[in-house]
């Protein structure tokens, strides 16, 4: 399967990883459970979290 | 009040009686409040679409009202960081709870009530139906108001059955949809049914309609500034059985983070998905063309 991804725009401040894995809200989604999965589905409540992470 | 903890998937009535409310509840305001107090103290779980389990929090609950009036006494009761606004507002959120507060007591009052409820259904397909739980407070007498029809919805996406209660032989999805479990007069079915079609599109507007993900790529192969530079790319390259299924539920519009791994390993950037998932022209291997066929019909069937 493949997908047709347009750019969008930078974060304001990348996320890392490590604040992934410290963060309550993220710690238990794929991207800090799953280091080997390369795409994965993010829940509305999760999304709004990095963006905020991200300064944005 | 007493019945907070419904369990499973559906939506609810609950009646909360009121006189003389246009644009503004108190009642309805106090009945959500103590309703989000209740949901998010009650150590509730919740389960995704990938059948992964979460403590539910103020954030996994939206409040919608069709006033501005209402929203802002909501707001000024719930908890700070509340999900609270009009329908307007929310077009294409999810979250795992939706509490819509009707605010006006009678008919005659509510007709901004259905039509901002209707107007959502538009763009939305089942294909990604989470644990939906809608919630449903409204003065009882707006039961008897004749509602229009959701125009333009797909035929069996509109009812709302009653167990035991046959809409006159015309709907012949009737039993597909879960319907909540308030027990309600006899007399208060048939305007149910007509509610209930408003009902269900708005939930599923607010539940299906765009999702979230997050995509990893290796910035000496591929990086999010190449894509800045291509402005549009066909991202493929994708092996692990697991991403290929979370990629193949990507459609047009959704949103997509990009995470760089090696030594960076952190999200960089957003893109958006500018087309369906489709299978990899460039592939050639039989089985893996049986794998994304067997899950294109999964996902599209309903």
């Amino acid at each position: 399967m493949v997908v047709d991804l347009a750019y969008d725009k930078p974060l304001p401040k990348p996320v890392t990883l490590a604040q992934v894995k410290a963060d309550p809200a993220l710690k238990a989604t794929d991207l800090a459970r799953l280091p080997r999965l390369s795409v994965m589905p993010f829940t509305e409540a999760e999304y709004q979290r990095l963006l905020r992470l991200a300064g944005a | 009040m007493g019945d907070v903890a419904f369990a499973g998937s559906g939506l609810w009535f609950v009646p909360a009686h009121h006189d003389a409310n246009q644009s503004s509840s108190r009642e309805e305001v106090e009945i959500v409040a103590e309703l989000v107090r209740a949901l998010i103290e009650g150590g509730i779980r919740w389960r995704d679409r990938e059948a992964q389990e979460h403590p539910l929090g103020l954030d996994d609950i939206l409040v919608i009202a069709p006033y501005n009036a209402q929203v802002a006494d909501l707001i000024a009761r719930l908890p700070t960081g509340a999900r609270v606004g009009t329908v307007d507002r929310f077009q294409g959120q999810e979250a795992p709870i939706v509490i819509y507060s009707m605010t006006t007591s009678t008919p005659e009052d509510a007709r901004a009530a259905w039509s901002s409820c209707t107007a959502p259904t538009a763009s939305t397909s089942p294909r990604r139906a989470p644990n939906v739980r809608a919630s449903w407070w409204a003065g009882p007498r707006l039961f008897r108001a004749r509602l229009p029809e959701p125009e333009a919805d797909e035929a069996g996406e509109r009812v709302l059955p009653v167990p035991g209660d046959r809409p006159g032989g015309t709907n012949r999805s009737a039993g597909r949809q879960r319907v909540g479990r308030c027990p309600i007069t006899a007399g208060q079915r048939r305007a149910r049914l007509r509610l209930g079609r408003v009902a269900v599109a708005g939930a599923r507007a607010y539940a299906l309609s765009m999702a979230r993900f997050l995509v990893k790529t290796e910035p000496s192969t591929y990086a999010f500034a190449d894509l800045k530079r291509d402005k549009r790319t066909v991202w493929d390259g994708v092996s692990n059985p697991v991403a290929l299924k979370h990629l193949a539920t990507i459609r047009k519009g959704d949103t997509v983070v990009v995470y760089h791994t090696g030594d960076e390993k952190q999200a960089v950037g957003l893109a958006g998905a500018v087309s369906d998932a489709y299978p990899d022209p460039k592939l050639k291997d039989p089985k893996r063309w049986s794998w994304t066929s067997r899950t294109i019909s999964r996902c599209r069937s309903r």
